[in-house]
């Protein structure tokens, strides 16, 4: 088959969302059946870029209208891309699945519209081989998350929106300046062909820039102390928007600052910028696990600890080093497994319970020890107990952030574990231990899911060897720059 | 599959199977088949052992080699596993109740035999990790606050070691244990060996339970499943001592080399040593003060620990010899007791002295066993418990270390006092109405108590047994065991047997003159108790209740530090501080959060990008 | 033709995004921060603009006597339009936020709205 073909993984979901009005007329039903049906597809479609991409070894690149890059926009499937779009459609897959049981509110429609816009944005940002293009589909993510932020409809679901969208805003308008400032000083916009000419720039403005860029994406991707809208806006979003938040918004984000990083290894100022990026992301660890030490509300609290594991992932892209940004890959993957099932069970938990605070989870295991059986598994996951996914990515970071010479930065990240290990034991000890009400009936639908999630954290765990040479294959794609450049066919502009 | 896995993994295999059935009868089955098939293979492995030194086995797993090897050292280690683990899960089938204590018991198990057998750090590290998780598990069942102190301790233990490895990985960009060596002595710096040093005291302190780090222990210990405490006190605290055996192997030649000797001690040894002496004198004065069983002996067991740590310090072949053969008998004896407590705790339903008296008569066999277990640990020959604690005593004095010689002499001392305690106050004396029909121990009980006391007595008279397999691992005669019976260190001898022959002659002399007429007078009990003066009932201090009350007066001013106290105030700190700064910092007003923006955007400007 | 130096025009647009962070920054009431936060984007949208400008070129639209050699930059304005428009959006999306906000708080100061925090 052509490889052209992949650009129906951006087109598919925006073409469906325009359709959802048609069908609105058939009730919610049909609506929610709808959003399975184009997710699944979505899988199949990235189920096979995916394939086509690891067996080949080689990336699809998608050229837009005829118009060879760096004239005309390209997508960029990679190993890195390859992946994670087909994590973005796997987990969108299960939250339509989970969304028909989780959000009852109207409308609807414009809930599968937006939830498919924030799966394309999400897509379009990882495969995406220009940087304006980027930009664009950071704002569509972005604007969607906006409204499904808000879509709950309560106070505070409008208030985290609010916030969301005043940071967000200002982020993405430095975000703006600085590509202004690399195209006046390049004239290009195509990444591979910066990556080119980035030695070649004005080092001031390159410096600026590449920093401006980082800062906005930064927001996106939760690093302390820019990520004070994420906590509220996960807290108050509908479950499976928090959990697609968590397994691939932020990792868009993410994936922009580690690819604009390395595209710009030759920038000046590109060492300082990785050292700043390191504090950050330390930073974010630590008050991170801090501030969900004591939370009265799970979802709060996971959300946290979320926002913690990026803080991980952040610090490992930014170490400049092949071993961390593998590690950093393993770990986006392992992270959004792991979050997709805290978050759709605790959703799951908020939804036949009504709320997530704590106190609902008392005796868990004996009114729905399915559920925390899922919750345990992705709690001892997330604090990095050995067999399961988490550990191997963890350590993997670590021995990496100690090799690169921050000695001091993962003794402070070992030390927020220990926060996060206590406030995960004690939601197992509360769910397990403790005295609680009667057994509920738990749906079939997401106990599947919940188990097939669970059995994949349990797998990897366990036997971690093909999913660490898929990752390392994607971290080179990260990392190794000259390829990238290498495998992008530019006409003959400046090369 | 390689033996050495099997193993590792036999035991996990059948806690996992255990609890994913759950069937009474199978499941005990499974859990004791789990801990039986490592014991079996070692014995198996013994032969091939001993024909070539060294079996090894190594897989590349997840990106990295992990090696696991047998030599004479791990085999010692993870035989000791192998019979105590066993002699626990078979307690077990009387005291546990559900699939979910086999689970983590035996994966507790499985993370030992990893430790012992690991040839890598990484692997090592991971195993650790695993047992720290699955006791934590069979702690947490029973006690919140118990288990989280346990698992913050250890954590906080487990970073240590790892940002240890870290470091010697970055340097040496491997995990195994020659090139680690090797790494270390040629190219460590000063300050980071300094550093590796005391993350691995910090590491393997905790789980030993070296003062200052044992708090956690006695908590811990007597908060779950007596049984599994056997375990918990006579294995999983064995990983710790290993440790310190490690760093011998790993960084101890360039210790020695970088900062030189105290006395005859290598000077690292002597802070090992120190805080080991420490630990028997603080153990051993708590224990005497302890008003539950569970915790004496948790106490105690600490205590002992501290022999160990001594023996290790002190450096030379004879004082690790000495310290390994501890190693053992505090196993066999250590357990033993745990299971006796399972034991009365089964029967009684009881845990405080003040609730306990005259079960001797009620429970024979569990008293015999008591008996044995008593004898070792307060270091009577002929028991195990009295050849480790010479050999010790012989090398840190053959040392002219006075200071940690007097601190192993007191350890001595002390430990007679809290088991007089124990001795009387649960076997003899009145018996309270309530615990007339008090049975003894059940089946599966008494055939795990058996397996530990045999031991106990074997290798006291038989000494030879266990030195002969301890000189192999240093390769030359340490101690030297002209027979079976024999032990000679050219300045002192013990002959097992010999002293058995007189000890039975003389029990025979006392029995003679008993039964011939010695003149027997009935005492009432207050006599004994009040040695001829007469007290109030204000201070009433029977056997049972408050016994020690003048020591604990005498040391109140010391028992007011407690580290306990401490690390729960640093604990209550950081989440005093963690409430404080979420509140400042994620205060909900997004024209805050605007101005962390502004201020990260003044950061970049000054950083000059 | 006496064209400014085109550094009035970066200036002028920092200037703009200066001011739009002030009010961001300072500002209690809810709408004053949007109003803030649409100046910052237009001062972000001049500033593309002015990065294509070349002096005494004029627009580019291929028309009678303006070939690409007498145009300024396209892609720069390529970029601004899809800049506003997106603009657009985030603001409706603000302010339909903030309708619902005022709903349900019934008021637009920024330190009242902070029911969810720490």
């Amino acid at each position: 088959m052509n490889g052209q073909y992949a650009s129906l993984l951006i087109a598919l979901p925006l073409i469906s969302a325009f359709f959802v009005p048609l069908i609105k007329e058939l009730g919610r039903k049909a609506v929610m059946g709808y959003l399975v049906m184009i997710t699944a597809l979505q899988t199949a479609i990235a189920g096979w870029v995916a394939n086509e991409v690891y067996s080949t070894g080689k990336p699809i690149i998608v050229i837009a209208g005829g118009w060879k890059p760096p004239v005309g926009i390209n997508l960029y499937i990679g190993h890195f891309a390859a992946l994670f779009v087909l994590i973005i459609a796997v987990i969108s897959f299960f939250m339509a699945i989970f969304s028909f049981r989780a959000v009852n509110v109207e409308p609807v429609d414009k809930y599968a519209m937006l939830f498919l816009l924030l799966m394309l944005g999400a897509t379009g940002m990882i495969a995406t081989g220009d940087i304006f293009n980027l930009f664009v589909f950071m704002e569509i993510t972005a604007i969607s998350a906006y409204a499904l932020t808000a879509y709950n409809k309560t106070g505070e679901a409008a208030e985290a929106s609010m916030k969301y969208i005043v940071l967000g805003g200002i982020g993405s308008s430095f975000f703006l300046i600085g590509v202004a400032l690399i195209y006046g000083a390049t004239g290009t916009l195509n990444m591979a062909h910066l990556a080119q000419l980035a030695g070649a720039i004005d080092p001031t403005v390159a410096q600026v820039g590449l920093a401006l860029i980082i800062f906005g994406l930064a927001v996106e991707a939760e690093l302390f102390p820019l990520n004070a809208w994420a906590p509220d806006a996960y807290q108050a979003a509908p479950h499976p928007i928090t959990v697609m938040f968590s397994a691939f918004v932020v990792k868009a984000g993410l994936y922009a600052i580690g690819r604009l990083l390395y595209l710009f290894q030759g920038a000046e100022g590109w060492s300082g910028l990785l050292r700043l990026l390191v504090i950050l992301a330390t930073l974010t660890v630590i008050v991170a696990e801090l501030s969900a030490l004591r939370q009265k509300d799970a979802k709060r609290m996971i959300a946290y600890s979320s926002i913690g594991q990026v803080g991980m992932i952040a610090f490992a892209l930014a170490l400049g080093t092949q071993a961390g940004v593998s590690a950093g890959v393993f770990h986006m993957v392992n992270h959004a497994i792991v979050k997709a099932l805290l978050f759709l069970t605790v959703g799951y938990v908020g939804v036949a319970l009504g709320g997530t605070a704590i106190e609902n989870f008392q005796g868990l295991g004996k009114r729905m020890p399915l559920t925390a059986l899922t919750i345990t598994i992705g709690s001892l996951a997330t604090v990095g107990i050995p067999l399961f996914n988490i550990f191997w990515s963890k350590i993997r970071i670590l021995l990496a952030g100690v090799e690169a010479g921050y000695s001091w930065s993962v003794a402070l990240i070992l030390g927020a574990s220990v926060v996060e290990a206590v406030y995960y034991f004690r939601l197992v000890h509360t769910m397990w231990f403790v005295e609680g009400g009667g057994r509920i009936r738990e749906n079939f639908a997401i106990g599947v899911i919940a188990i097939f999630l669970a059995a994949l954290i349990i797998v990897i765990g366990v036997y971690p060897n093909d999913v660490w040479t898929i990752v390392q294959k994607a971290g080179q794609d990260l990392f190794n720059v000259a390829n990238y450049i290498k495998n992008v066919p530019l006409m003959g502009v400046g090369a | 599959m390689n033996e050495l896995l099997i193993i590792i993994f036999a035991p996990l295999l059948g806690g996992v199977l255990a609890w994913a059935l759950n069937v009474r009868g199978i499941r005990e089955l499974l859990g004791v088949a789990g801990a039986a098939v490592p014991l079996a293979y070692l014995v198996k492995l013994y032969s091939e052992l001993d024909a070539s030194g060294q079996l090894s086995h190594s897989i590349d797993f997840a990106g990295f080699t992990f090696s696991f090897s047998l030599t004479h050292l791990t085999w010692v280690f993870a035989m000791i596993a192998g019979v105590v683990g066993l002699a626990s899960t078979i307690a077990m089938v009387s005291t546990s109740r559900d699939g979910y204590e086999w689970l983590f018991a035996l994966m507790s198990l499985t993370g030992a035999y990893g430790v012992f057998l690991s040839f890598d750090l990484l692997g090592f590290f991971i195993f650790w990790e695993l047992m720290t998780v699955g006791s934590f598990m069979m702690v947490l069942k029973y006690s919140r606050s118990a288990g989280l102190k346990y698992f913050v301790l250890s954590v906080v233990g487990a970073f240590a070691m790892f940002l240890a490895i870290a470091k010697i990985y970055a340097l040496s960009g491997s995990f195994a244990f020659p090139d680690v060596a090797n790494a270390v002595y040629y190219a460590m710096g000063r300050g980071d060996l300094a550093l590796v040093f005391g993350l691995f005291l910090v590491a393997f302190g905790v789980k030993a339970g070296m003062f200052p780090l044992h708090v956690w222990a006695p908590d811990a210990y007597s908060e779950t499943n007596q049984s599994y405490t056997a375990m918990f006190s006579g294995v999983l605290s064995k990983t710790g001592v290993y440790g310190f055996i490690l760093i011998y192997m790993l960084i101890g030649y360039r210790l020695m080399v970088e900062f030189g000797a105290f006395r005859s001690a290598p000077k690292f040894g002597y802070i090992i040593a120190f805080l080991g002496g420490l630990t028997i004198i603080v153990g051993g004065l708590l224990a005497a003060l302890q008003e539950d069983i569970r915790k004496l002996f948790a106490y105690s067991s600490i205590s002992q620990i501290g022999y160990i740590l001594v023996a290790f310090g002190v450096g030379t072949s004879l004082s690790i010899e000495a310290g390994i053969y501890h190693a053992i008998s505090h196993a066999l004896f250590k357990g033993l007791f745990f299971l006796i407590v399972a034991t009365i705790i089964y029967r009684t339903g009881k845990t405080t002295f003040a609730d306990m008296g005259g079960l001797a008569e009620k429970m024979p066999f569990t008293f015999a066993m008591a008996f044995v277990a008593i004898l070792s640990l307060a270091g009577i020959p002929p028991m195990a418990g009295f050849v480790s604690k010479w050999l010790i005593f012989e090398a840190v004095i053959s040392q002219n270390l006075p200071i940690l010689g007097g601190m192993v002499f007191f350890g001595s001392a002390i430990g007679f006092v809290y088991l007089i305690r124990f001795t009387y106050a649960v076997w003899f004396g009145q018996r309270p109405t309530d615990l007339d029909d008090t049975k003894d121990a059940p089946l599966p009980l008494a055939v795990a108590m058996a397996i530990l006391a045999i031991p106990n007595i074997v290798f006291g008279i038989a000494p030879g047994l266990v030195v002969k397999e301890l000189n192999k691992i240093f390769g030359g005669e340490i101690v030297t065991s002209p027979t079976l019976w024999e032990l000679n260190l050219g300045f002192g001898r013990y002959n097992g047997l010999l002293i058995l022959v007189w000890l039975i002659v003389g029990l025979l002399i006392a029995a003679v003159i008993y039964f011939l007429g010695a003149p027997v007078r009935k005492v009432p009990v207050t006599d004994t108790y009040q040695s001829g003066n007469p007290v109030t009932m204000e201070y009433n201090l029977t056997i049972r209740r408050n016994f020690f009350l003048p020591l604990k007066e005498a040391l109140a001013f010391w028992l007011r530090i407690s580290f306990d106290k401490l690390y729960r105030d640093i604990g209550a700190w950081v989440e005093d501080f963690a409430e404080v700064m979420r509140n400042y910092v994620y205060n909900g007003n997004v024209q805050s959060y605007a101005w962390y923006l502004a201020l990260i955007l003044l950061i970049l400007a000054m950083w000059g990008v | 033709m006496n064209v400014p130096d085109i550094s009035i025009y970066y200036f002028g647009a920092i200037a703009l995004v200066l001011i739009g962070l002030y009010a961001a920054l300072v500002k209690k009431n809810l709408l004053k921060i949007l109003i803030g936060l649409s100046i910052m984007e237009t001062g972000v949208n001049l500033l593309l603009i002015s990065i294509g400008y070349v002096s005494g070129k004029s627009a580019p639209i291929l028309s009678e006597g303006v070939g690409p050699t007498q145009a300024v930059d396209p892609i720069p304005q390529a970029l601004v339009l899809t800049a506003i428009v997106i603009g657009v959006a985030t603001t409706a999306m603000a302010l339909s936020a903030v309708v619902l906000i005022y709903e349900k708080y019934r008021t637009l100061n920024v330190e009242e709205i902070r029911r969810l925090r720490g």
